[in-house]
């Protein structure tokens, strides 16, 4: 009777010290304690959690804002701001491409803020009203396995141009991803069709078709592989080859003429729970260090010309990607593009 | 006296009690708010145009077809390694028996996501075995696909199936095994013949479970798949797409099999599916036992899975501790500091105190609702002992499906928060232990509540000093089940996690899937710590009551 009479004791003080415990943190939580010194932002970050945390957390280091991060591929971020329009859950979206952000400021999802620190991004790399603003590029660029080249093709000069790939001596060898799936690939081709017009876009693609050994879903699949050594040549956004080159694999990365390219940009939500605190975090995001952070992790070029290009970069201004490409045409030919691409076979 | 039936008197008898009346009403609110309704708005989501795309597409035909092959193929392999594994521990001579038992139990601690990694950082293209392959024998080991998800579901779904069998096993009356071998039954005659016969109605139920378990799978296929696509995968990228229709139409399509297993065991089957609760011993006689030559095959078929299972965890643990395992072997305490004891990245704690809410909750449901169900006369009782089953037979990706297609528009807006993660984890554990708590109910006599209540004890009186002390075993064991499987659920919550409300199974899949190899261990590190800790607290509070290491 009497270790009953214990054990039914312990069990009440447990019972009792879980709900003060969880009721507490919940509380906690809902920003019942700490007072007002303790502000905190919610951030969707669609580039790797990892980056937007060193950023973040020097963030937190200057102003004393703590963060709250869920990091997620683009279209999912898109689809959880807009239907949250009515109950927003985030402040800040961070990265992704300038596509991305441009479909939720047509739903009236962002809130403008032009910061004062975005002075000097380009006009064509930020919203003329503020509803996002550019904060890396990335163009497209053809990463060459070079072992695998010496094997194949010995001496031979690399690739310059698109044109170049359609050489039968490439058939099997290239990889590209799916331009209707991936954001990537079709960047390359929406640049093309603007520099060559839509139907030589087309007859490019018919062609080239032999010469890709496959046409995987994601964007940085190809260069994955071809570091493997799958295939010689894969096409996808530069930084994803020079993070691969400076992980110890042999690619040779070239950015063609015509090469389009992709913008990182950065949003503040409409009506988010702490928009002080967000416009504080877009002021911060568009000064030197988080720029340099972010290019030294991705190897993605600042927008900002005053942030220095990394070691083992490459200053994409010395290089003949396509200025003028113009990303607000892109998004809205996407679907009819993307439809006449899918068609080909 | 004569019970009297009919509605009408059930009716009055209910008014007549209203504390009963209360919690039947909250029951009935609860299961139609949360299992009826959102199973109607699934349907209703999913339009015909969606059922027409969903079979002119033959992407999604192949997804059905991949997802049917695969849970087949794993399904077989865990059983069958679940069955000489469980056969080993209790029929042979074999050392180490107590380490195996251990072995078997430690992935449950486990997220499943985390076999995935744990492969990922061993056979996976950069993998150290497939890497230390290419440079001794230049075989270029490529699993991503049916193959790795194969050896990866097979592997975290094989001690389902082994605690399935054991259950089966231990109820197994030697009797019939003694007298076979008295009338000329030797070695694998004997077994074929009596054993396995016997032991057959628990290898199709561990089967099934493990079936469903992987057709519902949804980390691990996202994670080694490849290009292998799978239907619960496909579900998951029509709601990021923002699609819920087609995803509706996947779920309904994903349900269809479980209801049949679901059905299948409680017709054909109706016993065995939770033995590992209710499986009684044997004692008394010694079971015929297995000869030396099958023992050392037997010892070393169970060293091989240990390894593999140890290996698993050795790996995760390694690169949780050490800057960037294979490449920079420094120790360092930096990726726990920064994704588990981090201000700002509280995915355990959020894990640890979410599961802890639900499971209490769920438990503390699962008695009213069994205490009503076993003791009340009310109308309806069909309905909500139904209602009450069903969520075993729903997988987990539906569950979290049907909860944000509901409850994120219309009369009730739930999405963003912490309830709706509760809520899910609640749904998909309150069913087992209803389970085990009616029929404890049902051992519980009714003389002796009636002849409380003959004292003069009301309802409230009678449960917590005579019913509650004595479910007292049973409510402690459901709730450390559900406390476990609630930390380790993915594909339940996966949609309905808020950046506040971030829990570590989703984080582990999300650094997995990223590459962020290292801070996916150091989670999966910190959520086993958590659980191993609660269950830990839970055992020196209960000491010797709770059986929680031994199933």
């Amino acid at each position: 009777m009497a270790a009953r009479k214990k054990s039914n004791s312990s069990v009440i003080i447990l019972a009792v010290v879980i709900v003060v415990l969880v009721g507490g943190f919940f509380l906690y939580k809902s920003g019942v304690f700490g007072g007002k010194g303790k502000e905190k932002i919610t951030v969707y970050s669609i580039f790797q959690e990892e980056e937007a945390r060193k950023i973040l957390d020097k963030f937190k280091e200057e102003t004393g804002i703590d963060y709250d991060i869920l990091r997620l591929p683009s279209g999912e971020a898109v689809s959880r701001v807009q239907n949250e329009m009515l109950n927003p859950q985030a402040d800040f979206l961070m990265g992704g491409p300038a596509d991305s952000h441009e479909v939720l400021r047509k739903a009236g999802a962002l809130q403008a803020y032009a910061s004062s620190n975005a002075s000097d991004v380009p006009d064509n790399m930020k919203d003329k009203d503020g509803f996002w603003t550019g904060f890396y590029l990335n163009p497209i660029a053809i990463g060459v396995n070079e072992e695998r080249w010496k094997e194949k093709y010995g001496s031979d000069p690399y690739p310059e141009t698109f044109k170049d790939l359609l050489d039968p001596k490439f058939k099997g060898e290239i990889g590209m991803s799916d331009p209707a799936t991936s954001g990537t690939a079709y960047t390359a081709f929406a640049s093309l069709a603007q520099v060559w017009g839509e139907q030589e876009m087309l007859d490019y693609m018919r062609q080239l078709l032999p010469n890709l050994k496959e046409r995987p879903k994601s964007g940085i699949e190809p260069i994955q592989k071809a570091a493997k050594g799958e295939y010689t040549i894969g096409v996808t956004f530069l930084g994803d080859q020079l993070k691969i080159k400076n992980q110890g694999n042999p690619i040779h990365s070239i950015v063609p003429e015509a090469a389009g390219y992709e913008i990182g940009a950065l949003s503040i939500v409409k009506g988010g729970p702490n928009e002080k605190a967000a416009k504080k975090l877009m002021d911060f995001m568009l000064t030197n260090t988080p720029g340099e952070i972010y290019t030294q992790s991705a190897y993605a070029v600042s927008t900002k010309p005053s942030v220095p290009i990394p070691p083992g970069g490459i200053d994409i201004k010395s290089t003949k990607y396509n200025q003028d490409y113009d990303l607000w045409k892109a998004a809205d030919q996407r679907k009819d593009l993307q439809d006449a691409l899918k068609s080909l076979r | 006296m004569k019970e009297k039936k009919g509605i009408g008197e059930s009716l009055g008898r209910l008014l007549k009690d209203p504390s009963s009346l209360a919690l039947v009403l909250t029951s009935f609110i609860v299961l139609i708010l949360f299992v009826i309704y959102p199973l109607i708005v699934v349907v209703f989501t999913s339009g015909f145009d969606n059922w027409g795309t969903f079979f002119s597409k033959p992407r999604y035909g192949r997804a059905l077809l991949n997802t049917i092959v695969s849970s087949s193929l794993s399904a077989v392999t865990a059983t069958i390694i679940g069955f000489i594994y469980a056969y080993a521990i209790h029929y042979s001579n074999i050392k180490g028996k107590k380490f195996f038992r251990v072995i078997a139990f430690i992935p449950l601690l486990a997220p499943s996501v985390m076999s995935g990694l744990a492969f990922l950082l061993l056979f996976g293209r950069g993998g150290m075995i497939s890497h230390w392959l290419n440079s001794v024998f230049h075989i270029e080991l490529d699993l991503y696909g049916l193959p790795g998800l194969w050896i990866v579901q097979t592997i975290s779904y094989f001690p389902l199936a082994y605690m399935t069998i054991t259950g089966v096993l231990r109820s197994i009356s030697p009797n019939l095994e003694i007298a076979a071998q008295n009338l000329g039954a030797r070695g694998f005659y004997l077994f074929r013949t009596i054993t396995f016969k016997l032991a057959l109605p628990g290898v199709i139920n561990a089967f099934l479970l493990v079936a469903i378990n992987c057709f519902a799978d949804f980390g691990n296929p996202k994670l080694i798949g490849g290009n292998y696509s799978l239907l619960a995968v496909e579900i998951y990228g029509e709601i990021i797409n923002n699609e819920p229709g087609l995803a509706s139409v996947m779920g309904i399509i994903l349900v269809i099999p479980a209801l049949l297993v679901f059905w299948l065991q409680n017709k054909v089957l109706s016993k065995g599916s939770y033995s590992t609760v209710t499986g009684k011993p044997v004692s008394g006689l010694n079971r015929v036992t297995t000869s030396r030559k099958t023992d050392v095959l037997l010892f070393t078929f169970n060293t091989i899975i240990s390894i593999f299972i140890i290996s698993m965890f050795a790996i995760t643990i390694l690169f949780a501790f050490t800057k960037n395992f294979g490449r920079d072997n420094t120790f360092t305490l930096d990726h726990l500091m920064k994704v588990v004891f981090s201000s700002s990245s509280p995915a355990v704690l959020n894990s640890l105190v979410l599961s802890l809410v639900s499971a209490i909750l769920a438990v503390a449901f699962a008695l009213v609702l069994a205490y009503i169900v076993i003791r009340k006369p009310f109308p309806g009782k069909k309905l909500l002992d139904f209602s009450a089953v069903l969520p075993i037979a729903l997988p987990g990706t539906f569950v979290g499906l049907a909860l944000i297609v509901t409850f994120s528009k219309g009369p009730v807006v739930l999405q963003g928060t912490a309830a709706l993660i509760v809520i899910a984890m609640l749904l998909k554990q309150m069913p087992v232990g209803y389970r085990g708590l009616t029929a404890s109910f049902k051992q519980v006599d009714k003389s002796i509540e009636e002849a409380a209540t003959n004292l003069g004890a009301n309802s409230r009186k009678t449960l917590t000093t005579i019913v509650f002390p004595m479910l007292q075993k049973t409510v402690v064991a459901n709730f450390v089940y559900a406390f476990m499987k609630n930390m380790n659920t993915l594909s339940t919550i996966i949609f309905l996690i808020t950046p506040k409300w971030v829990v570590a199974a989703v984080s582990i899949f999300n650094y997995a899937e990223t590459g962020t190899y290292y801070w996916a261990a150091a989670v999966a590190v910190g959520l086993m710590g958590a659980t191993l800790g609660t269950l830990g607290v839970i055992k020196l509070i209960f000491r010797s009551k709770v059986k929680i290491f031994d199933f």
